[in-house]
């Protein structure tokens, strides 16, 4: 390789990125599942003004796992989107 | 503006592909950007801020919805994209990420300098998604950030001028480090592609 390269891989680590890939396309299906259950809730969150702090305090659970649901990257329980459901008066399981 | 301090450079295809990781970041950048664009609050807390720019005509007013959906197909496509180009092979690499990453802007009366802002597009039209890089060599590029654009210049929004921000204090880091030893003149070049 060239001498610019050497000196850039001298510097350079490697990085996990290509296992993060391979975990979303393994996983793609029910983070699909997940995504859209965390689009409703935000957009119900926005449009009722609610914050992810009261919603937390409704499902009763962590504002901080809240955060975690709304990314749309979780492995969601039944139970779980049951609560978020009754908690928003929503439907989530029918949008699936 | 904030000052983006190169923390470490991290390869995601040996010798052809780079990404910066600057200073208090968990990711690099070309990580980064894949999980912002998986994350369903970042997107939904983007397109609301920028709503004028989705209902603005150009996007043929567009729902919020419909933006984050798409941003999750594209996102998507171009990570397997890329994947397959890294497994691919060393042959291949050269072919593939020229055709992936264009000059930023197109002025072809000019020759192409050694170190070029390049990004690249998410989709062959009216993709949004853009990764910005600069090109040290004719086959090795540092990812230096990315952004969803939905104007027609980077000019007009704060998100994407401190992109070009980056392009230009890791141009200047890589010049420091003795990584590229010339202060040739950064031009912008208009890019597009088509996904396979």
């Amino acid at each position: 390789m060239s001498e610019i390269t050497d000196k850039l891989n001298s510097l350079a680590t490697p990085s996990d990125w290509i296992e993060k890939a391979n975990k979303r396309q393994g996983n793609k299906e029910w983070l699909k599942h997940s995504q859209k259950i965390a689009l409703k809730v935000l957009r119900t969150l926005r449009k009722e003004k609610v914050s992810q702090k009261s919603l937390a305090e409704r499902i009763g659970v962590s504002p901080q796992y809240v955060n975690k649901i709304v990314k749309g990257k979780e492995n969601l329980t039944l139970e779980t989107i049951s609560k978020l459901e009754k908690a928003l008066a929503i439907n989530l399981m029918g949008a699936l | 503006m904030s000052n983006y301090s190169i923390f470490a450079v991290q390869i995601i295809i040996e010798d052809s592909l780079y990404a910066i990781k600057y200073k208090d970041k968990e990711y690099n950048e070309f990580s980064r950007l894949f999980e912002d664009w998986s994350d369903i609050e970042f997107l939904e807390s983007f397109f609301e801020e920028h709503k004028q720019d989705l209902q603005s005509g150009f996007y043929k007013n567009i729902s919020i919805e419909d933006a984050v959906e798409q941003t999750l197909i594209e996102a998507d496509g171009l990570e397997q994209l890329i994947k397959k180009i890294a497994v691919k092979g060393k042959s291949d690499d050269y072919q593939n990420l020229q055709t992936l990453f264009k000059p930023l802007n197109n002025r072809d009366e000019y020759p192409i300098p050694d170190y070029q802002k390049t990004k690249v597009y998410g989709s062959a039209r009216n993709s949004w998604l853009r990764m910005y890089a600069i090109r040290i060599e004719s086959n090795t590029f540092v990812i230096t950030g990315g952004a969803i654009k939905l104007t027609r210049t980077m000019n007009e929004r704060t998100h994407l001028l401190e992109e070009l921000e980056k392009l230009k204090s890791v141009k200047q880091a890589l010049i420091e480090e003795g990584i590229i030893d010339s202060d040739s003149l950064i031009e912008f070049f208009e890019i597009k592609r088509n996904y396979e």
